[in-house]
């Protein structure tokens, strides 16, 4: 596969001394039973990337998502921040890459807010001070400050994915991975979503059906159908490309009109 | 069945107590060394299943309503150790919580429940399991049978614990409790096998307790996971059949009395003060030697003849339901590492974090 | 998801700022534990102690502010099990003590002294908690019992229990209404499996959760501990509390067994 173009963040080191985030080569899993779901997966997502892993259901999105913290793991090759995926690295990987799911329900568990933004700090191992500022800094960050010390089962939908957010935020992870961020959100609340995730200085992987907010967030694209990598490049090229999307079951919502990337680039410099 | 504050008295809330927070720490200590795996949220989720199920009232026929109990749900997919603290954090939680059973009590509660129910069902359903073919109605029918028992054992135990503390006669309050119990736990058996056959025909690997091969409880495509065949229905519901007949004849018949003021009768009967001193009826009944509180010795003799004969007849049942077993063919033996379809999420065996 | 307000279990805590409700959980666990065992201890004989109790239940009620009605009514719990005590009670055949007739059925003064008993020792034990669950907020609670050293499983299982039961029961409601709708009446013992089914539904849907409330745990860097935080520390209210409330109860107990 063809690497993409990367983006260098400035003041930064130059990306190519940076491990990528992501390299994955040849990855490989089934489930115990024998269904074989990913079949030889190979891709690259370099630090400071923005990645949109767009697919039909059932191509094995969200059991790739669940390797790169190492929740499942397969065969193949697969390095996370360039470290290989192995029982002393995984505590190290799952502070510095953060995942977040689809259902809030899932990640809200403890018996208040501020709990559940607390716990991954706290299992960092910090202490109280330094985790009440990351779970402050986290609730502001994602627009949330003053709900402390509500249950999560107070809160409606929308203000619960901003808290399962904030539960990720908290550990102020290097690599953001979203599965569905915008899925049953009412317009205001994506709005509000989209900007918190536009503003994060993180590289993001973001697996999602919606293309719009992927045109928006995303500069790259990766198609993956049938367990394999079947389309990587700049948004632009995935998205335009209808022939490609309808192989695949994909099409863009009836009257989006991608701006041209021009303009898109423009746009991001305001 | 919750019993309340000062319905025990402080020697027998002790007792209990002491015995169970005994057993509860053995399990607090056995169950803390699988923390790291999924146990926590599976049992989290196992008791907030139970407590809002023990939310649900049936009624029974009579005005009366029952309730879910749970006990051998828990310990067939959590084992006994885990299961018996999952019932012990519902029955806290509903005590402090929703003044539901004393906060004194709570050791009797705990002990009837979470550590009566689930220990002697667990040995009842093991015991079953090992006895009964081993195919799904088998097991299916093991852990029907420990429900209903369990739920009948805790309510015996509950009202003893009531009788001894002075707070109820024993002698009337055992056979009307146990036979009202008996009635709900039909319908606790029923509706907890019915979950449990839920959950092995779409996730057996849950199940802790199941350990037989898989192909028992794949179903052929068109048929609901949860029916029993239609052989072992008809088995099953004549062993329910027999066995709530010869309980009642155990627990209700010694007490039961020709003439219309029959309970009147019973209480007037002398025999509750003078029991030490007759002799007994039959001569050969081992209940001469001990007595339950309450109880004259012609009433135990019944019930020991009772209980003869359900065994009698059970142990037939059971030759029975051997032989129909052996009609089935014998799946060939897997080993206990094959899982069927984990939905995405569920950590992978070979990573050896399960 | 439709808040906890709606829930009628689970002793939905009055908001208030009274004193009562911002007293330290520790202490009101231990003051309201500790003021039942004394209570359910004390001879039922002396049934003026049992007034005192009483008092002094009703003077904290007072002092939380909670509407006495909304109190008696959720005490209604116990009716049913004081019921079924004075039911068995002409049965009872205890020697000496003497006793006189109700239609037929001869009660004895022994026998109401054990309805006595029951009954106000099952009242007060569940006013009492009551209060004491109106007045503290279920995370408090739970992080009372933790700083009271509370096994961790337990604390991490009442945990995710309390967050899934709201779910559960939501859920519950909602297969009620459907079966309602449908014009289902649970007449019958026998219409179980139809209970049997939703039941099923419900759990599995929960053990599904569970193992990816697992997943998520252990994508925040669960490795089998975790600290649960609380606030707050032990102030001087809360030890006047605790020492008026049991001092004050134990001194009416130890003269009542004079």
């Amino acid at each position: 596969m063809a690497r993409r173009p990367y983006t260098v963040i400035e003041g930064g080191p130059l990306l190519s001394e940076r491990p990528p985030a992501v390299e994955a080569a040849g990855l490989r899993f089934s489930y115990p039973d024998g269904t074989e779901v990913l079949r030889g997966v190979d891709f690259v997502v370099e630090q400071g990337e923005s990645v949109a892993i767009i697919g039909p259901n059932g191509a094995g999105k969200s059991t790739l998502l669940l390797h790169l913290n190492g929740i499942l793991r397969g065969t193949g090759d697969l390095r996370i921040l360039g470290l290989p995926l192995e029982a002393k690295n995984l505590r190290e990987i799952r502070r510095r890459v953060g995942v977040v799911f689809q259902d809030p329900e899932d990640q809200l568990f403890l018996t208040s807010v501020a709990q559940d933004v607390a716990f991954g700090p706290a299992n960092m191992g910090l202490d109280r001070d330094e985790i009440e500022t990351r779970v402050r800094e986290a609730l502001a960050a994602v627009g949330m400050q003053g709900f402390e010390d509500r249950p999560a089962h107070h809160l409606s939908f929308g203000q619960k994915k901003r808290v399962a957010t904030a539960t990720v935020l908290a550990m102020r992870p290097e690599v953001l991975v979203l599965d569905e961020p915008s899925s049953n959100l009412d317009p205001k609340a994506r709005r509000h979503l989209i900007d918190i995730l536009q503003d994060l200085p993180v590289t993001k992987i973001i697996v999602t059906h919606d293309l719009p907010v992927a045109y928006e967030l995303c500069e790259s694209a990766l198609i993956l159908s049938e367990g394999r990598i079947v389309a990587d490049g700049p948004i632009e090229a995935i998205l335009l490309d209808d022939m490609l999307l309808a192989a695949h079951n994909l099409e863009l919502p009836y009257g989006f009109a991608p701006p041209s990337s021009l303009a898109r680039k423009r746009a991001r410099r305001l | 069945m919750h019993i309340p504050d000062g319905f025990v008295d402080v020697p027998t809330a002790v007792a209990t107590g002491a015995v169970s927070l005994g057993v509860v720490a053995c399990a607090v200590r056995k169950t803390s060394k699988n923390l790291g795996e999924r146990t926590i949220p599976l049992l989290g989720a196992t008791a907030a299943f139970i407590f809002a199920a023990q939310m649900l009232n049936f009624p029974v026929a009579g005005g009366t309503s029952g309730h879910f109990l749970g006990a051998i749900l828990a310990v067939a997919l959590l084992g006994p150790w885990a299961a018996s603290i999952v019932m012990t954090v519902v029955l806290v939680v509903q005590a402090l919580g929703m003044a539901d059973g004393g906060v004194t009590a709570i050791g009797a509660n705990v002990f009837n429940m979470g550590v009566l129910a689930v220990f002697a069902g667990f040995g009842l359903f093991y015991l079953l399991k090992k006895v009964l073919p081993r195919t799904r109605s088998g097991y299916l029918i093991s852990f029907a049978v420990a429900s209903w028992v369990s739920v009948i054992l805790a309510s015996a135990a509950a009202s003893l614990e009531l009788a001894i503390s002075g707070t109820v006669p024993l002698s009337v309050a055992l056979p009307a409790m146990v036979s009202v119990h008996m009635i709900i736990g039909l319908g606790e058996a029923v509706i907890a096998t019915a979950l449990v056959a839920a959950v092995l025909a779409a996730r057996p690997d849950l199940v802790k307790s199941f350990d037989l091969p898989l192909e028992t409880v794949r179903r052929a495509p068109g048929q609901l996971g949860m029916r029993l065949s239609g052989r072992a229905r008809f088995w099953s519901f004549v062993v329910g059949a027999l066995v709530v007949a010869l309980a009642l004849a155990v627990f209700v018949s010694p007490f039961a009395s020709g003439s219309p003021d029959g309970l009147e009768r019973v209480a007037a009967d002398k025999g509750f003060e003078t029991a030490a001193t007759e002799q007994p009826v039959w001569r050969f009944s081992p209940l001469g030697d001990y007595q339950l509180p309450g109880l004259g010795n012609e009433k135990g003799a019944t019930a020991v003849a009772g209980l003869v004969g359900t065994v009698v007849l059970f142990a037939l049942v059971v030759l029975v339901g051997r032989v129909l077993g052996r009609r089935r063919v014998a799946a060939a033996p897997q080993t206990a590492g094959a899982r069927p379809i984990p939905p995405p999420g569920r950590p992978s065996d070979r990573s050896g974090t399960s | 998801m439709a808040c906890a307000g709606t829930a009628p279990f689970l002793t939905e805590t009055r908001t208030g700022g009274s004193l009562v409700h911002r007293l330290d959980a520790r202490a009101k666990i231990l003051g309201f534990i500790g003021f039942t065992v004394v209570v359910v201890t004390t001879p039922a004989r002396a049934v003026w102690a049992f007034v005192l109790y009483a008092v002094v239940l009703a003077f904290l009620i007072g002092l939380a502010r909670l509407p006495l009605m909304y109190v008696l009514k959720r005490a209604l719990v116990v009716v049913p099990f004081v019921l079924v005590v004075a039911i068995f009670l002409p049965f009872f055949h205890k020697a000496g003590a003497g006793g006189y007739s109700l239609g037929g059925m001869r009660v004895s003064g022994e026998g109401l002294l054990v309805l006595w008993n029951a009954g106000a020792k099952a009242v007060l034990g569940v006013l009492s908690m009551i209060v004491l669950g109106s007045t503290t907020t279920f995370p408090d609670m739970v992080s009372g019992f933790e700083r009271l050293r509370a096994p961790k499983v337990f604390i991490l299982i009442v945990s995710f229990m309390y967050r899934y039961s709201f779910v559960f029961v939501e859920e519950l409601r909602r297969m009620q209404r459907a079966m309602a709708s449908r014009n289902y009446r649970a007449r019958w013992l026998w219409n179980v499996p139809t209970l049997g089914h939703m039941l099923s539904a419900l759990f599995l849907r929960s053990y599904g959760r569970g193992e990816r409330v697992y997943v998520a745990m252990l994508s925040r860097g669960y490795e089998g501990t975790v600290r649960v935080l609380g606030g707050g520390r032990f102030g001087a209210a809360d030890v006047a509390f605790l020492f008026v409330l049991l001092g004050a109860v134990v001194v009416i107990r130890v003269v009542s067994s004079l």
